[in-house]
């Protein structure tokens, strides 16, 4: 897995993981949400090139969402492909995520 | 039948992944399926690595069976997961309850439960030293 960014203004960023988020890459997705600088306020994690997420990869959403709504961020997850969506539902992490669709 | 053997190490993922992928698309699988399948394979291989081995141990070779069974225009496919780590049936587990917090759920939990949704047959055995968990997917 990659991790692309898109960083649109001062305060707003785009993170697109692209391929697979697997046991294996979801540690690197997790550094990234970690190290993000203090002024980012707005963060998206766009889907759109995901074709694959393990619990692993749920887990490091979860705890993203949850660190960065405890520093008082913004994030949504958004463009989920049909298989990475299948996964969300499966395990009723739809409901715990805010997703843009 | 066809197998492959690899060390209970989480950066042999990619060759467990490219194993299932190669076979089922030689069955013709659809895309949609193999992602299932290999999902399922990729979260009881991980919890062999996290749980099933304790230091010291050098017995940590897991072994991937691939059988794939046509009869008319259906597809079993079935794939057993094999490892030498302690005796452990991870059946036995509660399925994580989806509202338990993520930080106070059963540690596999949650992979478990998307093998438990995502494929028809799921079975474990203790036989001849040796965990193993069978899966299947019909398509």
């Amino acid at each position: 897995m990659t991790i692309r960014t898109e960083k649109n203004s001062v305060t707003s960023i785009i993170l697109y993981p692209i391929d697979r988020l697997d046991t294996a890459a979801a540690p690197l997705l997790e550094k990234k949400i970690q190290q993000l600088e203090s002024d980012i306020t707005d963060i998206t994690l766009d889907l759109s090139q995901l074709s694959y997420i393990s619990s692993m990869g749920l887990r490091v959403l979860l705890q993203a969402k949850k660190l960065l709504n405890e520093q008082g961020k913004q994030f949504i997850v958004k463009n989920m492909s049909e298989s990475v969506r299948e996964v969300f539902e499966m395990t009723g992490f739809i409901n715990l995520i805010f997703i843009d669709t | 039948m066809i197998s492959l053997t690899i060390k209970a190490e989480i950066d042999n993922l990619g060759k467990l992944s490219r194993f299932l992928h190669k076979n089922l698309k030689d069955s013709s699988c659809p895309e949609k399926i193999i992602k299932l399948i290999e999902l399922s394979t990729e979260e009881i291989f991980v919890n062999i690595v996290k749980y099933a081995y304790t230091a010291g141990q050098n017995k940590t070779d897991v072994i991937i069976e691939f059988r794939n069974k046509r009869s008319g225009s259906r597809n079993i496919t079935n794939v057993t997961v094999s490892d030498y780590g302690e005796p452990f049936d991870p059946l036995k587990t509660e399925t994580t309850a989806l509202n338990i917090p993520i930080n106070e759920r059963e540690p596999g939990g949650l992979g478990l439960l998307l093998v438990k949704r995502s494929m028809d047959r799921v079975e474990y055995e203790y036989k001849n030293g040796m965990n193993r968990m069978v899966i299947e997917k019909i398509w």
